[in-house]
């Protein structure tokens, strides 16, 4: 599913004192099977778009389109809640969102509720638990005596159960082990290839994003402040940080490397690059023995 | 030199586990320092840390704080000595306002009002949330949220604070703001405060005297964060992260090119590398 933002600007309680711009102008388009992440300082609209991808508000001026759907101020809820069954959001610490008897029901919660019978609502929840990789095992246990992670890999499962061509992950790996982490990130590049699926991962993991994303949209104070590949967003050290913004470890190590002398190309943003860049420069000076 | 901490052989098993969850543990801690203990979740490094304060009960072993045996009659004292900072923000707060709720640990104390008067805006000063006093604890994002909880532990002045992943679930910024606060309290102290970090923030670990691994209940691993480092593949085995230095090595040694095996910090690995390009 490709989404396009054109000129979508969100105000907080318009009209009063308290009016608010979270969003200014915003135009950018989203391809369909991309990977996008979506990153910017706390406070700088990121929850927002979050909000608007998934319906849950509408802008107060401009329009999204998604597919053949074109969401604007004066969308009906029925339009918003067509579009929100296409798009999957993992919010910030998902598992405490759980509720049901046992695991396999939470997770047909969702299609049940888009209007599923027991019967399909029950296969596709068993489906997405096989993509989270749950054992079979834990299925009739009670959500609350998972592990962390495993609770976490459930609420994923409740919405990777409506099938959606979208799914927004907001800082999935929140509160994880390092394990935890690696496991969950993958799982996630695996559905993005396997299943096609169209991801946005918000992060403030600069390194998951330029380890995992094809295209990054940096946000500040409400606008879109720059949208290009994780080369370029991750390379510019000084922009970063004056987007106050960490900067990929890769990238602050090379550039210790090139004010000690040496040479190395400016794409380099994760440590296999570097390492292939180091080993490439050290055979280069041929062997003296 | 003096120990503060002493653990010796302790067992724990929760209620409804089939395994121990500390399985004959020891250790010491000499007065002053900062230990860094990591370990994968579910590893023990939490039930260690409620150990150590006596909100768990030891089913083996006996531990000692400040020369002094941790059981029910010395619970309240030891809990006086141990201030601890937990994982979720949102958890610890009673007070309606950011002041009420530092001033909550020394009114449980019995810590007379005038004595208060002082204590809290010293303490919420120290964390730099003076400002804040009066606000509620609600509004705060989760760095101040947790210089709060810290503050309200400052004002209590105890030997020994224990960080239980206090950094996990904040933003980059938050988990600076809460580990400058915590340094500039250990450097003003100084010997007077020993500091126990259970993190998963590998950065955080390599900036402590020592480091305790933690694996299944057990003390795989203790020594300076250069020994613990040296053994890069090992601890990712265990599931944990290793330095930024060290990952560079392991892609390097990967490509087949010779790494020394030492700990190398960022700076001698760039010395390490230009050396070589050096030479070759």
């Amino acid at each position: 599913m490709a989404i396009e933002f054109k000129n979508v600007s969100y105000v907080y309680q318009p009209g009063t004192p308290f009016a608010n711009n979270a969003l200014t102008d915003l135009n950018f388009k989203i391809q369909p099977n991309s990977y996008t992440a979506l990153i910017g300082h706390t406070g700088s609209g990121k929850s927002t778009i979050l909000q608007l991808l998934d319906g849950l508000i509408k802008p107060t001026t401009g329009q999204i389109i998604f597919d053949d759907h074109v969401v604007d101020n004066k969308t009906s809820q029925k339009i918003l809640a067509k579009v929100r069954q296409h798009v999957g959001i993992v919010f910030q610490f998902p598992e405490s969102q759980l509720f049901e008897q046992t695991v396999l029901k939470d997770v047909m919660f969702g299609p049940l509720n888009f209007g599923k019978n027991p019967q399909e609502a029950q296969e596709l929840a068993q489906k997405a638990l096989r993509l989270v990789n749950l054992p079979e095992e834990h299925w009739q246990k009670s959500p609350f005596d998972l592990s962390g992670g495993q609770m976490r890999r459930v609420a994923i499962a409740g919405v990777l159960a409506i099938e959606p061509q979208v799914l927004i992950l907001d800082e999935p790996t929140a509160g994880l082990d390092p394990v935890g982490r690696k496991e969950m990130m993958a799982m996630f590049a695996e559905l993005h290839a396997t299943k096609n699926l169209t991801i946005i991962l918000v992060t403030h993991q600069m390194e998951d994003a330029a380890e995992y994303a094809d295209d990054v949209l940096v946000m500040a104070n409400g606008q879109l402040v720059k949208h290009a590949t994780p080369m370029e967003v991750f390379a510019d050290i000084t922009w970063l940080q004056a987007q106050q913004l960490d900067v990929p470890h890769t990238v602050l190590f090379k550039n210790k490397l090139s004010a000690q002398g040496f040479d190395l190309s400016a794409n380099i943003i994760n440590v296999e690059q570097l390492a292939l860049a180091l080993q490439r420069s050290l055979k280069k000076g041929g062997n003296h023995e | 030199m003096e120990n503060i901490i002493e653990v010796k052989n302790i067992s724990y098993q929760y209620p409804s586990s089939t395994s121990k969850a500390l399985d004959n543990l020891s250790f010491s801690v000499t007065k002053g320092e900062w230990v860094a203990i990591i370990g994968h979740n579910g590893s023990g490094k939490s039930t260690l840390a409620k150990l150590l304060n006596y909100l768990l009960v030891a089913d083996a072993g006996e531990i000692l704080i400040d020369g002094q045996l941790v059981n029910e009659a010395n619970m309240w004292t030891v809990r006086n000595k141990v201030g601890m900072v937990f994982q979720n923000p949102e958890n610890q707060f009673v007070g309606a306002t950011v002041a009420d709720d530092v001033a909550f640990g020394l009114e449980n104390r019995g810590i007379e009002r005038e004595r208060m008067l002082a204590l809290v805006p010293a303490a919420l000063k120290e964390v730099q949330m003076d400002v804040f006093a009066d606000r509620e604890p609600t509004h705060l994002s989760g760095g101040q949220k947790q210089r709060v909880a810290l503050a309200g532990i400052i004002a209590v002045a105890p030997k020994i604070i224990i960080l239980d992943e206090a950094t996990a679930m904040l933003d980059p910024k938050g988990r600076k703001e809460v580990i400058a606060a915590i340094r500039k309290l250990k450097d003003r102290l100084g010997k007077e405060l020993t500091v126990i970090s259970i993190t998963h923030d590998i950065d955080e670990a390599a900036d402590a005297d020592r480091i305790l691994v933690i694996n299944d209940g057990q003390l795989v691993e203790e020594g300076t964060p250069a020994t613990i480092f040296s053994s890069g593949q090992r601890l990712l085995a265990l599931g944990l992260d290793v330095p930024y230095a060290e990952q560079l090595k392991l892609a390097l040694k990967n490509l087949d090119v010779d790494v020394p095996e030492e700990y190398l910090d960022e700076e001698r690995l760039v010395q390490w590398l230009w050396q070589l390009n050096l030479k070759m």
